[in-house]
């Protein structure tokens, strides 16, 4: 078996963080070690940085709801994410280089100047993010949502995005060069000064097939 | 409740496990569930072994090979019930769920969302704040259909019932990543192209009459 098979048929669990109702009322689920969602919290930068202390202290951060929060400068690399959300959260020049991410949701996020380069990403979702000067170079994204995205000026040199869907997206000025996109969906996607070169776009879909 | 995904290169399709976190109250096993059983090997039953589950029962979203082929291996090794939207899967018997049934399995609480349209069978599941989804409706994109008409129920049944739940209900399909309701409703380019199609169609008739 190839090493690219044996990380395909990779299976990993996670417990996926407890909901529990906000105390304010508004349904969202309650940050993690809080009472409250960030929208109802009495002070979200210090949340922010709970969170961002929290994280520092580990290397395996397993169920966090850090959802709608703002990071600034954190450094995430190398860790370990099991089943944390992280949803309509902003993320400004953060490090998420070497980052191991498992059944992860990052939709609704921003991204600006991040650094994912060297990360393996699997079975999670950026859907209806935005990013900005973001790079994933070397990275593994198997399994991952990028549906609805606005990617602007990032690279995904390098990468392996199989079974990704990047569906009604906007990529510009983005390359994607040398990346195996087998199974990538690109359905819909509008795309301006996007390069493929070297990647596997046979193997890629471009279309939807008229029954879908 | 702990979620294992597992990855069948058989049909490319996703395998779910839901196991219970802790020991029932009045002692035994904790239970598990296992969602399309697409293959049956060694990593799956090591992880039920390893956490000694107790397995109760399987949930088939629909009744196609690449979503069903472990099912057999699986029966041979525990004694498990089959719960579907067709009495028979795989040319094993199965307990006919059909919409609106809630289903208690231990200590989870199953709902039923018949979602026709990719295959007559095919039913949602929703476990808490999970949609076990199978093809019905997939990150970006819907179940492929035979026919127009089979693209149009299917969109109904979708708008109707599955996209009307809270928008940060995860949604754990049978192919491909996982999504939110939010983000499918916002960039569902298969809902997109069934609502263009059928609004083409009503155009259609309209001239027609």
């Amino acid at each position: 078996m190839g090493p690219l098979r044996a990380r395909l048929r990779a299976a990993y669990y996670t417990r996926m963080y407890a909901f529990t109702p906000c105390a304010a009322g508004c349904g969202r689920p309650v940050l993690s070690s809080s009472s409250t969602c960030a929208l109802h919290s009495a002070d979200p930068t210090a949340e922010a940085d709970r969170f961002a202390a929290f994280i520092a202290d580990r290397i395996v951060v397993k169920d966090l709801n850090a959802a709608a929060l703002s990071f600034n400068s954190v450094d995430f690399s190398n860790r370990k994410f099991f089943g944390c959300s992280f949803s309509s959260s902003t993320f400004s020049l953060c490090l998420f280089t070497g980052a191991f991410l498992r059944m992860c949701f990052f939709d609704f996020c921003v991204f600006d100047g991040c650094d994912f380069s060297g990360s393996d990403v699997q079975f999670s979702t950026y859907g209806g993010s935005t990013f900005r000067n973001c790079t994933f170079e070397g990275s593994e994204l198997v399994h991952v949502n990028f549906n609805g995205v606005t990617i602007a000026e990032c690279t995904f040199n390098d990468s392996n995005l199989y079974n990704s869907r990047f569906i009604s997206s906007r990529i510009s000025s983005t390359d994607f060069i040398d990346c195996n996109i087998k199974k990538t969906f690109f359905v819909k996607s509008r795309q301006e000064r996007v390069s493929f070169k070297s990647s596997n776009t046979a193997e890629a879909i471009f279309d939807l097939e008229p029954s879908q | 409740m702990k979620l294992f995904f597992y990855y069948c290169l058989y049909g490319f399709s996703n395998c779910y496990l839901i196991g219970e976190d802790e020991e029932p109250a009045g002692g035994g096993k904790r239970r598990a569930l296992i969602v399309d059983p697409g293959s049956m090997d060694e990593k799956i039953v090591g992880f039920i072994e390893d956490n000694d589950y107790d397995l109760r029962a399987v949930l088939v979203t629909h009744d196609h090979m690449n979503h069903v082929h472990g099912l057999r291996t699986l029966k041979r090794i525990y004694d498990v019930e089959v719960f579907a939207g067709d009495p028979t899967v795989c040319e094993e018997r199965a307990t006919l769920v059909k919409d609106g049934d809630r289903l208690e399995l231990g200590s989870f609480a199953v709902d039923v969302f018949s979602v026709p349209g990719h295959s007559s069978d095919s039913v949602v599941y929703r476990i808490d704040r999970l949609l076990f989804s199978g093809d019905a409706l997939t990150a970006g994109l819907v179940g492929t259909t035979a026919s127009a008409y089979g693209r149009s129920v299917q969109s109904a049944a979708i708008r109707s019932k599955i996209l009307s739940l809270p928008g940060d209900y995860t949604v754990l399909p049978g192919h491909g990543p996982p999504t939110t309701l939010e983000t499918e409703r916002r960039h569902n380019a298969g809902l997109e192209a069934a609502e263009k199609a059928g609004a083409q169609r009503a155009a259609f008739v309209r001239d027609i009459w």
